[in-house]
């Protein structure tokens, strides 16, 4: 209207809107709009001729009202327009390269939804979530839920946005609208920041199964009541760790500093579901820091009678329990000990090299009957030592029936 | 010259940054989160920031800094640090009377609508806090190797699947053109890497194109890091990548101060003593690192002995010397000697510890890794994972190796059952959500009979990467990235580029390179390519390249085996390559992206 001339206007006055003479123009027009007016109807609620009749009675328009008035008071009235506003792609661009742009042009609910869509085929996640708060503002947060669910990564940016604002409530409904059930974990972990002490972490568990228990997996459930569970013995039994596994080796290490039966271990061992090898790992390093040497034989190796061929009983690797033995700096009886055990002497022999048990290598080689062997490694032995008086004194024996 | 361009880059950046401080003309302190000053530190320095008017420096803490003076706080884009600087500044703030321009805050390398917006709703936009985007130029760390110094892109990329940092790639790109000239060919390959293509036409398209004629450049290859995890999580077996492995090197700096450590950790393991060191890891600065940097592990020590040896003879051969030669000595030589000494002091710290650390499981990762890579011993693998998970009281170390395993082999409901069972156990239940964790980044599909409950998540399975499938061997195959008989490979003089995975395995963006600088036809790179993810090739009349230097740009953290393999391929193909990322990482910094609560 505006790009029409007033005078254009004027002298136009045949407009439809204004033909007030026209009766079944002016039917039309009401009747198009709204339903309170029917012309069959002789009650209709519209239905009075009062200003018709007055008609005869009026002014003119041009009597009554200069143009420029008129135009004043028209201009007034609000028509819907979309020339006025900017096409959602470039006003995505512009934000993209940092120029100043407006959102609140856009309020139709598919502007909305064209202006996040094309948030999100630029990938830019600044935009993305701008858009996700313009939208957060402008709408219900029922639709804007309803209008995520088919938008994945504009839905991810939300949660993010969600999340690092501890907005957790809003989180929970959230992954309830969108039927998003694995990532309940995370209402938990989100609320249970900067939480130290046990009572208060065993309560917001039992808060948070209460009442999300039954949207859980079977994994994720097993492994909240395992927490659970040891929560409330870390409550009963006034201890403070940070996993179970720590929580044996302390238990253990009081225990075997007590050298006391571990019946209450066992126990333990059984309700938090430690593997053997957790189990007799703990063992060997806590003994071995305890320096309790003749415990660790005693648990680990079991004695044969018959063939007098001793052998390690444990479920770890030999080589690694040797090993990590060694580490704990033992006297050299005790690595020995374990090394006769080693069935394989090939395993036994590369061992005790690395750990410097000279006497131990010598043997083998002289049940080996391999003088080569023995005359090499003595190189390896310093001189003037005990270990290499052993070796000389082997190679120069008589009684030997060597094989090289 | 390139290289001479590259290392000259923060001249542009002190220009950015000098009209930032400059905005406010009196003189000014700077507040600097804590991760920002070593990559400050090699941008401008302290006596550049003094002559721009900057009177003090502080570390961000929990506390405002004693000083009277306006000051510029330097963040990089995190809303918790972020905050915890509004808190700060408010908390001096009254109400009744706010100053005015006497709070800045720049963010690196992106200010977002969020920070903004946060601050109008406290009332503080306008003159009481004023903000700053500010990215800055690449710092060119060593030879060919220039990084963004970015943190927790890969996280907020790969794990969060939050994408307000992607345009960043564009823009350093779209600078970088400016310098370098613009190439004629771009490769791009993953999602990422093709949103950034297409960032890079709208800045093309809308502000000013580069006034550089030539291209240093023949092309830019663009990779999203979650296509090749292997080059990741793999052990490599070169110098740089293990220091990065065992001490963690930060803008090219390697630092460790002696601690007055325990004997043994919390379950009673005997802990490994680190020795101290710090050095820069930068080639034109350190011969002796030039020399032993990407060499396979065990000949590094090698040749530091060696090197020792010919210091110690030229020594001796000094005790000789007359007077006027000793002055010469003195005068030229002296200090050039004195100062191998202390880098080879410090390499050999460095190896010794590496070896330390390593040593005891090194042959059985390895073979293991070689396993995996071979698709072999499936049983034996799962058990050694679970026992380095028991041995080494180390989570990140369990979990890189159980991705490691996801992404090739895969592990078993039942496996996969037991091996949460007993990481809980091991490292507490405050893990728990680590799980949903590496579903998102793709190592684990969501196991559990609850997804078929997800009917309002469409395609989350088809839209994740074809790791997931057993395509890794078939795409491994196609682009030959692993060796048939790894113990073929000669590790000590190397002519295969898988020698910085002990001969198991090439990486991906290497082998790219590898086939565009042997003149592989386009249509066969297309083909091997496009089975891995998005693909985009741009102007291919710019193939066979024009230029044989190329431009190879990692999003989402990129390793030291990945440059050495690529240093490697210049070397056998007497091409150039530049390898730039957001940051130089290791497997331990992915698996600590997945762990990570904040």
């Amino acid at each position: 209207m505006a790009g029409k001339s007033s005078e254009d206007y004027w002298n136009t006055s045949s407009s439809a809107s204004f033909n007030f003479d026209d009766d079944t123009e002016v039917e039309k027009a009401f009747s198009n709009s709204c339903e309170i007016f029917d012309s069959t109807a002789s009650d209709s609620v519209f239905g009075s001729n009062i200003e018709e009749n007055n008609a005869q009675t009026m002014l003119p328009m041009h009597s009554l009202v200069t143009k420029r008035n008129l135009d004043t008071v028209l201009d007034d009235v609000r028509i819907p327009t979309h020339s006025s506003v900017p096409l959602v792609q470039e006003t995505i661009t512009k934000m993209f390269l940092g120029m100043p742009y407006t959102l609140y042009v856009y309020r139709s609910l598919d502007q909305k939804l064209e202006l996040l869509d094309e948030a999100v085929a630029t990938e830019d996640g600044n935009i993305i979530l701008t858009v996700l708060l313009y939208l957060k503002k402008t709408l219900k947060l029922t639709v804007l839920y309803h209008n995520l669910l088919k938008r994945k990564i504009a839905l991810e940016h939300y949660t993010n946005y969600l999340m690092r604002e501890l907005k957790l409530e809003e989180l929970a409904d959230f992954y309830m609208v969108t039927g998003n059930y694995s990532d309940i974990v995370y209402l938990f972990y989100l609320g249970c920041r900067g939480t130290v002490s046990t009572e208060s972490m065993h309560v917001k568990l039992l808060r948070f199964l209460a009442e999300h228990q039954s949207k859980l997996d079977h994994d994720k459930n097993v492994m909240f009541t395992d927490y659970k569970n040891f929560l409330k013995w870390q409550m009963d039994s006034k201890m403070t760790t940070n996993s179970v596994v720590e929580q044996l080796a302390l238990l253990y290490k009081s225990e075997a500093e007590k050298k006391s039966d571990n019946k209450s271990i066992m126990a333990f061992k059984q309700t938090f579901k430690i593997s053997d090898f957790q189990y007799e790992w703990i063992q060997l390093n806590v003994l071995g820091v305890l320096k309790q040497w003749k415990k660790i034989t005693e648990l680990f190796i079991k004695p044969n009678w018959l063939t007098k061929k001793n052998s390690i009983k444990t479920v770890i690797d030999v080589e690694l329990f040797i090993s990590t033995l060694y580490k704990h700096n033992p006297p050299k009886e005790i690595v020995e000990e374990f090394l006769s055990c080693v069935v394989d002497s090939d395993i036994s022999i590369g061992l005790a090299k690395k750990m410097k048990c000279h006497k131990f290598v010598i043997d083998a080689y002289i049940a080996q009957r391999d003088r080569l062997s023995i005359l090499n490694y003595k190189n390896n032995i310093p001189n003037q030592s005990e270990e290499y008086f052993y070796a000389e004194n082997a190679l120069r024996s008589t009684d030997k029936k060597w094989k090289n | 010259m390139l290289y001479k361009k590259l290392t000259s880059l923060p001249e542009i950046s002190k220009a950015q940054l000098s009209k930032i401080l400059n905005h406010y003309a009196g003189s000014k302190d700077l507040v600097l989160e804590p991760m920002l000053i070593k990559p400050l530190e090699r941008i401008c320095g302290v006596r550049w920031l003094k002559a721009n008017n900057v009177e003090k420096i502080f570390k961000l803490e929990e506390m405002i800094p004693k000083s009277d003076n306006t000051l510029f706080y330097m963040i990089y884009t995190d809303f918790g640090t972020f905050k915890q600087v509004l808190n700060q500044i408010r908390s001096k703030l009254d109400p009744e009377n706010l100053p005015k321009d006497k709070y800045h805050i720049i963010v690196i390398p992106k200010l977002l609508y969020v920070f903004e917006d946060t601050l109008e709703e406290l009332g503080l936009s306008g003159n009481v806090i004023k903000l700053y985007s500010f990215q800055w130029q690449p710092v060119h760390l060593d030879m060919g190797i220039i990084s963004l110094e970015i943190p927790r892109m890969y996280k907020t990329l790969y794990v969060d699947h939050d994408l307000s940092l992607l345009p960043v790639f564009a823009k350093s790109l779209w600078h970088l053109s400016f310098i370098t000239g613009k190439p004629k060919l771009y490769i791009a390959l993953g999602q990422h890497s093709n949103a950034v293509l297409k960032h890079l036409d709208i800045l093309y398209e809308n502000l000013a194109d580069t006034d550089k004629l030539d291209s240093d450049f023949g092309a830019v290859i663009l990779m999203d890091r979650n296509l090749d995890y292997p080059s990741a999580l793999l052990t490599p077996t070169t110098y740089a990548a293990l220091l990065n492995e065992v001490y963690g090197v930060v803008c090219g700096m390697c630092e460790y101060k002696s601690t007055e450590g325990v004997d043994h950790d919390n379950k009673f393991n005997p802990v490994i003593k680190k020795e101290p060191v710090q050095f820069i890891l930068d080639s034109t600065r350190d011969s002796v690192y030039r020399d032993i940097k990407n060499r396979y592990f065990t000949e590094v020590t090698m040749v530091l002995n060696t090197l020792t040896k010919s210091l110690r003879s030229e020594g001796e051969s000094s005790k000789e010397m007359a007077l006027d030669e000793i002055k010469k000595y003195v005068a030229t030589q002296l200090q050039a000697t004195t100062s191998k000494k202390k880098f080879i002091a410090n390499h050999l710290a460095a190896a010794q510890t590496i070896v330390n650390t390593l040593g005891h499981r090194f042959e059985d990762q390895q073979q293991t890794e070689q396993f995996l890579m071979q698709n072999k011993n499936k049983s034996g693998n799962y058990t050694y994972l679970e026992e380095v998970l028991v041995t080494e009281n180390d989570r990140i170390l369990t979990l890189r190796l159980m991705c490691l395993m996801a992404v090739t082999q895969k592990l078993s409901d039942s496996e996969m059952r037991s091996f949460w069972n007993k990481f809980y156990n091991e490292f507490g239940y405050s893990a728990g959500f680590v799980h949903n964790n590496l579903c998102k980044a793709g190592f684990l599909t969501e196991g559990s009979p609850s997804t078929t409950n997800l009917p309002n998540l469409p395609n989350i399975v088809s839209k994740l990467p074809k790791l997931l499938t057993n395509d890794f061997y078939i795409n491994a195959n196609k682009l030959k990235q692993i060796p048939n008989d790894p113990s073929k490979i000669n590790l000590k003089a190397p002519t295969c580029c898988s020698y910085v995975f002990g001969g198991n395995y090439i990486p991906l963006i290497s082998q790219i390179a590898s086939m565009l600088l042997s003149n592989t036809p386009i249509s066969d790179i297309k083909i091997k390519l496009e089975a891995l993810g998005p693909l985009t090739i741009k102007n291919e009349r710019g193939y066979p390249l024009q230029s044989r230097t190329l431009l190879l740009y990692v999003i989402g953290g990129l390793t030291y085996a990945e440059i050495a393999a690529c240093n490697l391929l210049e070397t056998l193909t007497g091409g150039r390559i530049v390898i730039c990322s957001d940051k130089i990482i290791s497997g331990n910094d992915i698996v600590n992206a997945v762990i990570d609560t904040s």
